[in-house]
């Protein structure tokens, strides 16, 4: 996996260390994403004040030491919002790509195992959602479904399920014609088999790569609808929703919008540094270059 | 070329019929009544039965869809239920506000991205190239949202030298009407020599165009200098460099026809995304734009409005498609005519 | 000033995990007006990378060392200036594959037309006649110059690319395997035109690992392996009295017609990747006659005669050597 010139290494966490030296920016940003996530697993045992408790008598502060990050309009504590906010945000973007390959996957399958007609009418429908620029899907179809962090990530997850049908079904069109896929028909193997020993397997790393690359898409795609009003929902700590809420006294108080916005960046700049260089290791052109 | 680009035509005709019908169907899912809205608050059962017949709601859904795909043919999108408005005109005026801010957007995004791209290429992994290459990373990874109200932070609160929001003051706008001709205000008021009413526009725009520039900004500086690694390590490119090409002219003639072709593809399809993705930005700074329309239409389920604008919009981006398929008919002399 | 393209002491040396390498290391080459030089070698051999090197187009991570003149002017180390000035104008190169060598969204022309007025100021018209006087001699008509890479078949496209090499009237050209992506009738007429670019005055640098294709046009010949000369000199001389064993491998493997029958003999082994070179000679872990001498320090040259060297501590002698058809 790794590039010919660790080769003389012995062992994979010699190897990993020499690659991570490398390639330290990428690790560090790697080691950002890792502090978000234990962030995220972490927030409930971390003994932070409730993120949603409104209390007017402390609205507004500055960061101090007793509010690392200020408080908000209502009071509520921005540092602990921030924390918990991480951990929505992670199992929203989660969501949204397992939602979207979950049904993807099977509609890519059948339309390309099944051709014929079948697959015309999955691509012209896909045809249809791709018609669509990127965030008018999503929004249409959040206020189809009603407000809510849960409505949202499926309203984002349906807009994206093309790709991965898409992803799937050339690969499927791809493995169906390979002899040994043609041969195990002819003995009669059942298609349900051949699917799930020859095609998955062979498209499965074209989907975690758009997976991976959605990832902080999602992120960013939620939090762009918790800010217009049709994502997240009081009292949902959300990030976008914090920046929303900050928007009648950002201009005197940078606090209330700068935290959570920050953490969206940098969130979404790590993920995306991750997996870049993740891809750019395991990219054969690129071995042994710097 | 004639038969592609008709067959072209044909399947994008197909799919806006697709994309009417599912919207249609959609937005008679949308929860609440649009007839409960337009009647004020608590209508009678009487009323709102009388005011289903006079919409057609009570109809079966598919001959809702026959009549409104006749109206269409007609060139009728309907009326606004939000505003009572014809729903073209509305979209009209939306429509040039949203085009002025994309198109500006996109020329700085390009003029921009292109030469910092081909350095980027040329001077692979010196301070330019590193420099490019976070700002491709950050420019996709900064939220929309975000980046306006840091633009916002700065500029008006800090700096005080730019507005906070809106396409041009009233105060302007009274005082010195902008007489219409293309609907960009930019070009309109300078048609008419209209220096006031051109500067306010004009730092009006600023902050909107530099927020929604940045992600289109990124994504060409990434597709640029990615592209353009590619050419540059080609054996054509090494010929004409063991033939006497100098630096320049092998970035800046060679090497960039051959990148500028599937990059024209790149830059359509970002126009094409600017127009979805406006939403965020017009909200923000109040841009009376489409993008905002949108939010407006949904949220009030003013649904021939949101039918109305979903399939203006839908239709735009495909055509944008469409024409940068084409063009690479026109670019790349391997593909015959 | 030596006339022709002089190479002394050329290495080429890369870094790699444990250090440095050379992929060439000492090539001494000689190429005269009027003569044809075969460069022999397998893959892998660095024939490429030298001829690349000729050029100053080795790649950054390359560290170039010793001397390439070009009549007199030096190319190791010269600026970009100096070397945009001799490329294509008195040094000149034509590529392997001609398919994919010329840029597919220019015409034949328009590259033309780059490069001359590259190197002479002239107006378009007359750069047009240049151009169109270059293809005639490579046996190409003026319909050309509107044609795109893509219009054209492999043996047109070497042809165009001859004609670029040639428009500006260089004095050496270096053909790095010219004919090895084209049918072999093709293959006979370019060699014909090489021999009559040649003959007219310019000194051509031949690449090619086919020994038939040096038998029918060079005047001298060069075997490289593993990065160094192991044996070169006159044409006849080196076939009718081969002393290097690698040499000799070579020839016995490749058929030769009018030979009669007999069996094509392998060499033994692989050519070694030059990171994970042996000390000393190179090909001492394939030589059927290697001794212990052999694997300490440089191998020295020995001259056979008069223009016939070998590197070699144990050359064959004359006896041995396979015979010129």
């Amino acid at each position: 996996m790794l590039s010919p010139t660790f080769s003389h290494l012995s062992s994979w966490p010699a190897r990993y260390v020499a690659w991570s030296r490398r390639n330290i920016f990428v690790t560090m940003c790697a080691t950002g994403f890792s502090l978000i996530v234990l962030a995220a697993l972490l927030a409930p045992f971390l003994g932070l004040p409730d993120p949603a408790k409104i209390d007017f008598s402390v609205k507004l502060l500055r960061p101090s030491s007793m509010h690392w990050f200020g408080t908000d309009a209502l009071g509520r504590d921005i540092f602990s919002g921030v924390v918990h906010g991480a951990r929505i945000s992670l199992l929203v973007a989660l969501g949204v790509v397992f939602m979207a390959a979950a049904i993807g996957i099977p509609i890519g399958l059948i339309s390309g195992y099944a051709g014929g007609w079948i697959d015309t009418f999955f691509m012209r429908i896909s045809d249809i959602f791709l018609a669509f620029p990127p965030l008018l899907l999503p929004i249409t179809l959040s206020a189809l479904l009603g407000p809510g962090l849960f409505n949202a990530t499926c309203a984002v997850a349906i807009s994206w399920f093309p790709w991965y049908a898409r992803i799937i079904r050339s690969s499927v069109l791809t493995v169906k014609s390979e002899l040994y896929v043609q041969s195990a028909r002819a003995i009669g193997t059942n298609p349900f088999s051949i699917a799930m020993r020859h095609v998955l397997p062979n498209s499965l790393s074209p989907v975690v790569v758009q997976a991976s690359l959605d990832f902080g898409f999602a992120i960013l795609t939620t939090a762009s609808l918790s800010f217009i009003g049709m994502g997240a929902v009081p009292p949902t700590v959300e990030w976008g929703l914090m920046v929303a809420s900050s928007r009648s006294v950002f201009l005197e108080y940078w606090w209330t919008a700068m935290f959570p916005g920050l953490a969206i960046f940098l969130t979404v700049f790590f993920a995306n540094v991750v997996v870049d260089g993740v891809r750019d290791s395991l990219d054969p052109k690129l071995r042994g270059q710097p | 070329m004639l038969g592609y680009l008709l067959r072209r035509l044909a399947m994008m005709c197909l799919i806006i019929l697709g994309v009417a019908t599912f919207t249609f169907v959609l937005s008679r899912a949308l929860p609440s009544s649009p007839v409960e809205m337009m009647l004020g608050s608590k209508p009678t059962a009487d009323q709102i039965s009388q005011a289903r017949e006079e919409l057609g709601l009570d109809q079966p859904v598919a001959e809702q869809l026959g009549r409104y795909f006749f109206q269409l043919a007609q060139g009728r999108f309907g009326t606004s239920m939000r505003t009572g408005r014809p729903v073209i005109e509305e979209i009209g005026q939306r429509l040039s506000a949203t085009a002025e801010l994309v198109t500006l957007s996109l020329f700085l995004a390009v003029g921009l991205g292109l030469p910092l791209g081909i350095l980027s290429a040329a001077y692979r992994n010196r301070w330019v190239d590193h420099l490019t290459r976070m700002l491709a990373v950050s420019g996709v990874a900064v939220p929309v949202f975000f980046l306006g109200i840091l633009l916002q932070m700065t500029f008006y609160g800090g700096l005080g030298w730019l507005p906070l929001q809106g396409r041009i003051d009233s105060i302007v706008m009274l005082d010195h009407p902008v007489q219409t001709f293309s609907g960009f205000l930019l070009i309109d008021s300078l048609l008419s020599g209209n220096t006031a009413a051109f500067k306010n526009a004009l730092i009006h725009l600023t902050l909107p165009t530099l927020t929604l520039m940045l992600a289109s900004l990124a994504t060409i500086l990434r597709s640029t200098r990615n592209l353009m690694t590619d050419v540059l390590g080609t054996d054509y490119i090494r010929t004409a460099r063991a033939y006497g090409a100098t630096r320049r002219t092998t970035y800046f003639v060679l090497a960039l026809k051959p990148t500028l072709v599937p990059l024209l593809t790149i830059i359509g399809l970002t126009y094409g995304f600017m127009l979805g993705g406006s939403v965020i930005t017009e909200v923000l700074f109040d841009w009376p734009g489409i993008g905002a329309y949108v939010v407006e239409s949904v949220v009030t389920n003013d649904f021939p409005a949101v039918l109305g604008v979903t399939l203006v919009i839908s239709t735009l981006y495909l055509s944008i498609n469409l024409a940068v398929d084409m063009l690479y008919f026109v670019l790349d002399p391997r593909i015959s005519v | 000033m030596t006339q022709g393209l002089a190479i002394d002491n050329l290495a080429l040396e890369f870094a790699h995990g444990r250090g440095r390498a050379a992929a060439v290391n000492g090539c001494n080459l000689l190429v005269r007006p009027r003569e044809i030089l075969g460069l022999v070698g397998e893959s892998g051999s660095g024939k490429s990378l030298t001829a690349l090197a000729c050029l100053g187009l080795t790649p950054s991570s390359c560290r170039v060392s010793g001397s390439v003149r070009v009549n007199g002017d030096e190319i190791v180390g010269a600026c970009e200036a100096t070397l945009t000035n001799l490329r294509g104008r008195r040094i000149a190169m034509i590529f392997q594959n001609p398919m994919t060598a010329l840029n597919p969204y220019f015409t034949i022309g328009n590259q033309m037309l780059g490069v001359i007025r590259q190197h002479f100021s002239l107006d378009r018209s007359q750069a047009t006649q240049e151009a169109a006087a270059a293809l005639k001699q490579a046996g190409l008509t003026e319909t050309a110059l509107n044609r795109y890479p893509h219009q054209m078949s492999g043996g047109q496209l070497q042809r165009a690319m001859i004609a670029m090499a040639i428009a500006c009237k260089p004095e050496i050209l270096i053909a790095d395997e010219p004919t090895t992506a084209l049918d072999v009738t093709v293959q006979a007429r370019i060699l014909g035109l090489l021999r009559s670019l040649a003959d007219q005055g310019m000194g051509i640098l031949l690449i090619t690992h086919d020994l038939g294709v040096v038998a029918q046009v060079a005047d001298r010949v060069a075997v490289m392996y593993s990065g160094s000369i192991v044996e070169s000199g006159d044409l006849n001389q080196v076939f009718s009295a081969t002393a290097h064993p690698y040499s000799l491998g070579l020839m016995q493997a490749s058929p030769v017609m009018g030979m009669g029958r007999r069996k094509l003999q392998a060499i033994s082994g692989v050519v070694p990747d030059f990171r994970s070179r042996p000390a000393g000679c190179a090909f001492r872990d394939r030589c059927t006659q290697a001794q212990e001498v052999c694997a300490l320090g440089a191998t020295p040259y020995t001259e056979i005669s008069a223009d016939h060297q070998v590197r070699c501590h144990f050359p064959i002698g004359k006896s041995q050597g396979a015979e010129l058809t």
